[in-house]
This record gives structure tokens, C-alpha cells and sequence, in this order.
């Protein structure tokens, strides 16, 4: 018969190499697709007409797992483990650049993406895809804080709380009847720039 | 780190709270232990841990380290030939291993090739126990040949880990690119395609050593017991090998190929050592 003060060791021990901390892994995004949707979320085509208040530009950012790893946390005697995502090159800013004339302030070339309004609602995230729903218009961030939004380490499944689309729409009002094209950029806090454009397209009333 | 070394006390503690036997002596009147302190050099043998498909791309160098640590040597019998070997030691191991790339053969615009070179010391807490057998060459001289298994804990795995992107400015747009992402640890998984690192590194060796012992040695102010030898030993099993694992990437971020290492400890060490 064990003396209890030696199984209360062996248990102490057990139960101290059994205890889990957090796991922690790091993706990078590994490019963009910008896209021009209407307010049911179908997909502009090569010079398709978009009705401006119904209009946004969707990015998709599809991740790449780079670094795994498992921590020996605070967490003693747990045998459950937390999941944390975090950002290996985190997204410094984001550019909307007209590639026409947008209207009559903003020539081509122009960075818009302070008259721009960027959706929080209406993303949808499943394992490695994300996908459109409609947006509510009435709730919308800056870019500051959607740059937050999409660094902060989320705490979550393997990819499934890490943003991996975003949406804006431009506020000032366009030309009408004119073709217009964007050219979208993240550029990430190692100075590396994810472009992609969006089709041209014509804005309608 | 602190639990580590709290459940190694532990476990030291719960095996040896009730070994009065150890301090009693044999009908002939000796201890039948030995408490030595022994300083060793190690040289590492890192050739088998990189795949030879990658000899080009990513190179690991031997490297020479350090071991300083104690052991009893218990020899329970009269004859004194049986004996077992417990040692608790640290080990310091460096680990340096080198990456070359060319990033145009994945499509980016940088035409040099690129060489980064990173180093590593691991501070293992090492546990050691092996039955032996001992030779007697004379009355005061014997070959004592050991053989079990060496158990490796990390002690600073904050100090090993590391995960690095790799980026290199692009002259034709003046932004960077990331031609290759580092990631370096002790392997929790097997995988290689994903290896997830671990900060809780306990690994198994299989050991051999070999020592030629003299007893009765006048030094250091009285009789002692001297040692020195020279041990082999090769990963066995365990949770936590030392590992490094690079993806490299395209123009558009898309991983194309994966590199790894990971350390087999296959491992020499020299050794000398007194009894206190």
C-alpha cells in the first residue's frame, strides 16, 4: 500500500505533465481577389452596370498556414487547450486606387480609400472559404478600425475566426455612365503589397 | 520551464524518498554506491537529420557542446561486477543550419541567391539510467560498459523557437517580397508536411558508454575514484526533437515547396570524471 503522501505526489505529477497551455498558429494572407457586387451579392462582369447605392467591392484573402505551435501556458491542470490565429505579417494598410476617373475630385491614380466605408456585416466564414451574404449598409467601420479588425489574434477553431473577406463601398458619388475600375492593396507591415483590380464596370443611378 | 524542473524534482524525489539502502554499507563494509561529478564534450553528428533530397538547399553543421553533471554508480553486488548507472546532467546543444534560396525559380522578381544562417542552444536537463556490466582489469582498475536509455528535457524553449519570414525588397516596385517563411522549434508531431512546435520537449535516447575507472586515487586531498569514458547515443523516441521547417513561397503568396530538418541527437561525448 502506497503512504498517501506518495500518491498525492503521483498525482500531483500526473496531473502536472497532463496540463495543456495554448496553441498557437500563424498564416499569412497569400493574395487578394477584389470583386464589384450588387446588394444581392451577384458579381459584376466585364462592363456589367452596378447601381451605385447597392454597390460594393469585396476582397477575398485566402490564408496560408505558415507556423504552428503548442505553448506551455498557465493554464495547470486543464485538459482542454485554447486556440489562438495569429497574423505572421500583419495588414498596415489598405489602398483603394482609382484606375479611371472616378468623378471630378478624384482623377485616376487616386488613393479613395478614406471616402470609403467598409462593411462589417454580411461575411461568412468556413473552414478555408469564405462567402458573401447581404450586407447592412447602416453598420460600417473606417479603415483603421477594419485594419484591427483583421489583425487582432482571434481565439477560435483551426482558420475559422480569422478574417478572410472584407467589403467596402465608396461614398462620394461617381460619374455616371463611365467605365470605372479599382485597383485594391494591402500592404502588410514588412512593406509587401497584396494588388489585385476589380473588373471594369459602369455605375448606373 | 519551471514546472519542468519542479516535476523532475518530483519524480527524483517520489523514486528516492525511502532508498535508506543506499547509504548503508555491504557486509564487506563498502558503500554500494559511487557519487561522481563529471564534466563532458559532445560532438554532434547533424548529417542524418537533413533528407539528402535537400542537401542543396538547407545544410546542418556538426557541432561540438557541453555536458557537466553527477551519477551514482551502484554496484549492489559483492562482486561489484552488475552495476546501474543513474546521471543527471545539462546538456548544452548548438544547432546552426543554413538555408540557400534563389527566389526567381519561384517566379519573383529577385535574381540573387540568398543564404541565411541561424543558431541555435538548446540547454537540455539530461536523466540517465543504465545497468551495466563491469570489467575487472585490476584490483583498482575497471572498464565499466553501460547501456539504457538518457531521457532529454528542454529547458528553455522560448530561447529555441523562432518563426521568421524571410523578405527581400524588390527593386522593380520597391515593395518587399517573401520568398520563404522559418520556422524552427521541437517538433510536437510527426507530420512533415505540418509540424506543429512544442515548448514541451522530452525526448528519449538510446546510450552506450564505455569508462575505464580507477579507484583509490590520492587526489584532491584524499582517496577518490576517477573515471573517463566515452558514450554514443541516438534519438529513441520522445515528443520534441529539434526541427526546423521552410516553406517557400510564389509571386502571389502560394506555397510551393517545404524543407525540413530534424535533429536524430545521434551524438558522441567524451567524458571525465571524480567522486566527491
Amino acid at each position: 500500500m502506497q503512504k498517501p503522501s506518495t500518491l498525492l505526489r503521483s498525482i500531483f505529477l500526473v496531473c502536472l505533465l497532463l496540463s495543456c497551455g495554448k496553441s498557437e498558429y500563424s498564416y499569412i494572407y497569400r493574395e487578394i481577389i477584389a470583386d464589384v457586387y450588387d446588394k444581392q451579392g451577384t458579381r459584376a462582369v466585364d462592363s456589367s452596370p452596378i447601381k451605385y447605392p447597392e454597390h460594393s467591392i469585396g476582397i477575398s484573402m485566402p490564408i496560408s498556414t505558415v507556423a504552428s505551435r503548442m505553448q506551455w501556458g498557465n493554464t495547470a491542470y486543464a485538459l482542454s487547450k485554447e486556440v489562438f490565429a495569429s497574423p505572421a505579417d500583419r495588414v498596415a494598410d489598405i489602398r483603394v486606387i482609382t484606375l479611371n476617373d472616378y468623378n471630378a475630385n478624384y482623377k485616376a491614380g487616386s488613393n479613395i480609400v478614406d471616402e470609403c466605408s467598409f462593411l462589417q456585416e454580411g461575411m461568412q466564414y468556413t473552414e478555408g472559404y469564405s462567402y458573401r451574404g447581404p450586407y447592412d449598409f447602416s453598420k460600417v467601420w473606417d479603415k483603421s478600425s477594419m485594419i484591427y479588425h483583421i489583425n487582432q489574434n482571434p481565439m477560435a477553431g483551426r482558420n475559422s475566426s480569422v478574417v478572410q473577406a472584407i467589403a467596402l463601398h465608396i461614398k462620394p458619388l461617381p460619374d455616371y455612365n463611365k467605365p470605372q475600375r479599382f485597383a485594391i492593396a494591402l500592404i502588410t507591415e514588412n512593406n509587401v503589397a497584396l494588388i489585385d483590380t476589380t473588373v471594369s464596370f459602369i455605375f448606373k443611378p | 520551464m519551471s514546472k519542468i524542473l519542479l516535476a523532475a524534482i518530483l519524480l527524483c524525489n517520489t523514486f528516492t524518498a525511502n532508498a535508506q539502502w543506499l547509504t548503508k554499507p555491504k557486509k564487506n563494509g563498502k558503500l554500494p554506491v559511487r557519487y561522481f561529478i563529471n564534466i563532458g564534450g559532445i560532438y554532434n553528428y547533424n548529417k542524418p537529420d537533413v533528407p539528402a533530397a535537400y542537401s542543396n538547399v538547407l545544410t546542418m553543421r556538426d557541432n561540438g557542446s557541453w555536458y557537466v553533471g553527477g551519477n551514482m554508480l551502484l554496484t549492489p553486488s559483492r562482486s561489484q561486477r552488475f552495476l546501474m548507472d543513474a546521471a543527471l546532467g545539462i546538456k548544452l546543444i548548438r544547432q546552426q543550419y543554413s538555408f540557400v534560396h534563389n527566389p526567381a525559380t519561384n517566379g519573383h522578381r529577385v535574381n540573387e541567391q540568398l543564404t541565411y544562417t541561424y543558431d541555435d542552444q538548446c540547454v537540455y536537463l539530461n536523466i540517465r539510467i543504465a545497468p551495466g556490466y563491469s570489467f575487472r582489469l585490476s584490483a583498482n582498475t575497471r572498464i565499466d560498459l553501460t547501456t539504457g536509455l538518457s531521457v532529454d528535457v528542454l529547458t528553455n524553449p522560448d530561447d529555441v523557437y523562432r518563426e521568421k519570414g524571410l523578405f527581400v525588397k524588390d527593386g522593380s516596385t520597391g515593395y518587399n517580397i517573401m520568398p520563404a517563411y522559418i520556422s524552427t522549434g521541437n517538433t510536437f508531431t510527426g507530420n512533415n508536411t505540418e509540424i506543429q512546435h512544442s515548448d514541451v520537449a522530452i525526448n528519449a535516447l538510446a546510450d552506450l558508454q564505455v569508462a575505464y575507472r580507477v579507484n583509490k586515487v590520492g587526489m584532491l586531498w584524499r582517496k577518490r575514484d576517477c573515471r573517463v569514458g566515452i558514450g554514443f547515443s541516438r534519438f529513441f523516441n520522445g515528443n520534441g526533437v529539434y526541427s526546423t521547417s521552410i516553406t517557400t513561397f510564389d509571386a502571389q503568396r502560394k506555397a510551393k515547396d517545404r524543407y525540413w530538418l530534424r535533429d536524430k541527437y545521434v551524438s558522441m561525448m567524451v567524458f571525465a570524471g571524480i567522486t566527491l
